[in-house]
């Protein structure tokens, strides 16, 4: 192959490469936003108020919408935030936990992974992320998720990498964050928090489920 | 693999495979095909390089990136003559390269990661390179092409979950070695607490976001003297870890300047530029290295 073949192999490529970019569909909405709202007042035991204090679940500016509810039952409270991100192709509206908390000047950030079944019982159960905050000498721990769909996703890297997938193959670039807070007992042991939140999480998954799974 | 060249034999039967004897048989087309595919290389990267460039602006974490390229053209312009003495003999490995940049490219882009389509940008021009020019010229071209990676800053994700790793890190034994030296203090995450007053290691503080800078300052430092291969790798290596301990010190004298001298410490040149501190350590620290590493070697080669 001679050079000018060769020069004429490559400009193709990168000719190919150009038009792909181009003629990529843009990206659309999967979520409606609405369907954040089918997160019930009652989840089980537990009653809710609509409402969460920001210094504990901290609202994200890059979020499109988001449902807060103040959650209480059986002699304990816990703050629940379902937070949708849309148009995730731009990455200063991309949702992280890493964003949130190191901006609003938390002392501690303690990472706590633990295990939970979201679903029915033959569902596997998934290891979620959960960290240990110290806000002005106050812990709280606050457990979360990403989803896509009804997927759910512990891992920032598995995360970004199913939106990715998403991106590419269905221009889709929604998802949501739900993050479940509980206060922490300064000396008690987390197992006692974590109770709390392993209780609360799969009802909200299974209310989210329903209206946005695909 | 197939050869573009005339043999130079043809030309000259003295000729040296490799010499400039060859390269006069050559004539200029590959190179000019070499200048017409890294131009279109550049047109298709200009959403990259914008983004990039956007990137170097607003961080000042990731200014050194405006650097990168300049120092990349010199390491090329230091190799010009074996570049031109090179035979030039195209491989086809270069292309599967230049399909892996271009996949990579699409990836990224559409998949919104530009750490995906930036990486793809060296791997784009050292594919490009291989398929025109062969594995000779590449092989006194590499350098200055991979030096580019430099540039590219690392993933959001990463940065910051290495940030806060680093943050309590740097904390932890700015903690430890203040009570060595007799200091007062408990450590609570990020935060030092004195008796006089609460520090916190923020994360302008960590050294982390400067890594890439440090790890190009290394690698240029290495490059630009007259050094075999292994002192340049370890000067190219040792600059993060060299970074890290200059900012420990500083994070240390700090510490200690608050406890003995109050709010004032904090407010002093080294504090506030502690960017350009951390760099000028680290600078010395090279060069101490750089010397002892040289003295090692003079001594083995005599």
């Amino acid at each position: 192959m001679n050079t000018g073949w060769r020069l004429a192999v490559t400009l193709l490529l990168f000719g190919g490469g150009a038009a792909w970019l181009q003629l990529a569909p843009p990206v659309k909405a999967a979520v409606n936003p609405v369907s954040l709202y089918a997160l019930p007042m009652t989840l089980g035991e537990w009653s809710g108020a609509d409402g969460v204090p920001d210094e504990i679940l901290p609202k994200d500016p890059s979020e499109k919408l988001s449902v807060r509810r103040t959650y209480r039952g059986v002699g304990h409270v816990a703050w629940v935030s379902v937070s949708l991100f849309a148009g995730q192709d731009e990455e200063a509206r991309r949702g992280s936990i890493n964003k949130i908390y190191p901006q609003r000047n938390v002392s501690l950030i303690e990472a706590i992974p633990f295990t939970v079944r979201l679903g029915a019982p033959s569902v596997s159960p998934v290891t979620l992320p959960a960290v240990l905050i110290r806000k002005e000498y106050e812990p709280f721990l606050v457990a979360y998720w990403h989803q896509i769909g009804s997927s759910v996703y512990g891992g920032e890297y598995g995360f970004r990498l199913a939106l990715m997938r998403d991106l590419i193959f269905a221009r889709r670039a929604d998802s949501l964050l739900i993050r479940i807070a509980t206060p922490a007992s300064p000396r008690g042991p987390v197992a006692d928090d974590l109770a709390v939140v392993t209780g609360l999480a799969p009802l909200v998954h299974a209310a989210l489920r329903q209206e946005i799974g695909r | 693999m197939n050869g573009v060249a005339t043999p130079a034999k043809a030309v000259d039967e003295n000729a040296v495979p490799g010499t400039v004897h060859e390269r006069a048989a050559v004539g200029p087309m590959p190179w000019l095909a070499l200048g017409v595919a890294a131009t279109a290389a550049l047109a298709l990267y200009a959403p990259v390089i914008a983004g990039m460039v956007s990137d170097w602006s607003e961080f000042p974490n990731l200014s050194h990136g405006f650097a990168i390229p300049f120092l990349s053209a010199y390491l090329l312009w230091t190799r010009r003559r074996l570049l031109t003495e090179a035979p030039v003999r195209g491989s086809l490995w270069g292309l599967p390269l230049i399909v892996l940049a271009v996949g990579m490219l699409v990836i990224g882009s559409l998949g919104a990661e530009p750490f995906i389509a930036r990486v793809s940008l060296p791997v784009a021009l050292f594919g490009i390179v291989l398929f025109l020019m062969g594995t000779s010229v590449t092989r006194h071209a590499w350098v200055a092409i991979a030096y580019l990676v430099f540039m590219i800053p690392l993933p959001y994700l990463t940065l910051k979950a290495l940030t806060n790793k680093s943050r309590v890190f740097d904390a932890g034994i700015t903690a430890t070695v203040l009570g060595w030296l007799g200091v007062p203090i408990f450590q609570d995450g990020v935060l030092l607490h004195l008796s006089n007053m609460t520090l916190e290691v923020a994360d302008e503080c960590s050294s982390v976001p400067a890594i890439a800078a440090l790890l190009a300052l290394g690698a240029a430092f290495g490059q630009m003297q007259e050094r075999p291969t292994w002192v340049r790798v370890v000067l190219t290596v040792a600059a993060a870890p060299l970074g890290l301990l200059s900012n420990i010190v500083r994070l240390i004298l700090t510490s200690l300047g608050a406890y003995y001298l109050g709010p004032i410490a904090l407010n002093n040149v080294i504090h506030k530029f502690n960017g350009t501190t951390v760099f000028l350590a680290t600078v010395i620290l090279l060069v101490v290295l750089d010397a002892a590493l040289a003295r090692i070697w003079k001594r083995s080669s005599s």
